[in-house]
C-alpha cells in the first residue's frame, strides 16, 4: 500500500475522531500532530478495521484522568472511578470515531472489528510490532490529550 | 461460541510451542468463561478476527513467563520484558491464531494486527456478545499462560 493512501486513511480518522468528540462530547480539538507514544496512557481502545484493499488497526489512548473527564461529559454526570458505565461510555464513544472513519473512507468500502478496551492501573504500553504506524495526537480543548494510532498491515 | 471453537484453539497453541519453542505445553486448570470486565496479566496479546466471524484471541502472561517464552522462541536469555519480548509475543499470537483460524472449518477467518499491551492491573473488556473462554495452559520451562478466545458469528 502506497503512503499517500495511508496518510488519507490517518487523516480520516484523526478527522472522525475530532468531529466525534466535537458532536459527542461538545470539546474542540485545537491541535492534532504527530507525536511518540503517550507515556501515561492509561485506557486503550483497540479496534481493527479492513477493506477488500487494506488492513489496519485503529487504537484511541487516553490518560486516567482525561478518560474518566470524557467519560463524564458523555455520561452528562461527573465520572470519578473507571466502573462499567464509564469503560462502557468510554468503549462507544471511541466505537463511534472510529466507525466514523471507516464510513469516511466510502471508495475503501472499510468496516470495523470488534473493540476491545484494556485499562491498566499503571501506564500501559502498546506494541505492534514493525508493521507501518501512524500516531498523532489530539490537544482536547481544556480536556488533555488523546492518542490516535493507525497501524497498518505490512501484508495490506 | 461453540465448544467446537475451543479444541482448534488448543491444538494450535500446543502445536506452536511444540514447532517454535521445542515444547509440548499441556492444560493446567478448568476452562474459564469471562464476559464485561475482567482481569489479565501484566503482559497481553490480542489479534482480532474477522470474515465470517467477530472475534479476537488473546495469549497473556506474567512478564517473567513472557521473558522465558519468547527467550525459548529465539533461543536466548531474557531477563527484563522489551520490545522484543512484546514483539514475540505477538508473533507467537499470530501464528496460533493463524493455525487456530486454520483448523475452524467452515469459516473464513482473516486475522488482524497482532497487539501487545504491557501494564499493571490490567482489565480487558469487549463490546461482543458472546464471552471468552479463557483456556490455562503452562509450558515446562518458561511457565503458566493463558490462551483465550471469544467468536460471534453473527
Amino acid at each position: 500500500m502506497d503512503a499517500g493512501l495511508r496518510q488519507q486513511v490517518v487523516n480520516a480518522f484523526t478527522l472522525a475522531a475530532a468531529e466525534t468528540f466535537s458532536s459527542m462530547i461538545g470539546v474542540k480539538v485545537i491541535r492534532a500532530e504527530p507525536s511518540p507514544p503517550l507515556e501515561d496512557a492509561s485506557f486503550n481502545h483497540l479496534q481493527d478495521v479492513y477493506s477488500p484493499s487494506l488492513q489496519a488497526s485503529v487504537s484511541l489512548r487516553t490518560s486516567a484522568d482525561t478518560g474518566l473527564v470524557i467519560a463524564g461529559r458523555f455520561l452528562g454526570e461527573e465520572a470519578s472511578v473507571y466502573d462499567p458505565s464509564v469503560l462502557d461510555a468510554l468503549r462507544e464513544l471511541f466505537t463511534i470515531a472510529v466507525n466514523a472513519g471507516c464510513a469516511s473512507l466510502t471508495a475503501l468500502k472499510m468496516k470495523s472489528g470488534i473493540a476491545l478496551s484494556m485499562l491498566s492501573g499503571e501506564g500501559l504500553l502498546q506494541r505492534r510490532g514493525k508493521d507501518a504506524s501512524y500516531i498523532i495526537l489530539l490537544i482536547l480543548e481544556g480536556l488533555g490529550a488523546i492518542q490516535l494510532e493507525v497501524a497498518f498491515s505490512g501484508t495490506a | 461460541m461453540k465448544s467446537e471453537h475451543i479444541n482448534p484453539c488448543i491444538e494450535a497453541t500446543i502445536q506452536t510451542y511444540k514447532t517454535m519453542l521445542k515444547v509440548t505445553p499441556v492444560r493446567s486448570g478448568d476452562l474459564a468463561v469471562k464476559m464485561g470486565v475482567f482481569d489479565v496479566t501484566d503482559i497481553t496479546g490480542v489479534i482480532g478476527l474477522s470474515g465470517t466471524v467477530k472475534g479476537a484471541m488473546m495469549l497473556t502472561m506474567e512478564k517473567e513467563v513472557a521473558c522465558k517464552t519468547v527467550g525459548s522462541f529465539l533461543e536466548k536469555e531474557i531477563t527484563a520484558v522489551d520490545d522484543e519480548v512484546l514483539d514475540g509475543i505477538g508473533e507467537i499470537l499470530n501464528i496460533i491464531a493463524g493455525a487456530a483460524a486454520a483448523k475452524l472449518s467452515g469459516y473464513k477467518i482473516q486475522l488482524g494486527l497482532p497487539t501487545v499491551l504491557q501494564g499493571k492491573d490490567q482489565r480487558m473488556f469487549a463490546n461482543i456478545a458472546t464471552p471468552w473462554i479463557i483456556i490455562p495452559m503452562n509450558a515446562p520451562g518458561s511457565g503458566r499462560f493463558d490462551i483465550a478466545i471469544t467468536m460471534d458469528e453473527g
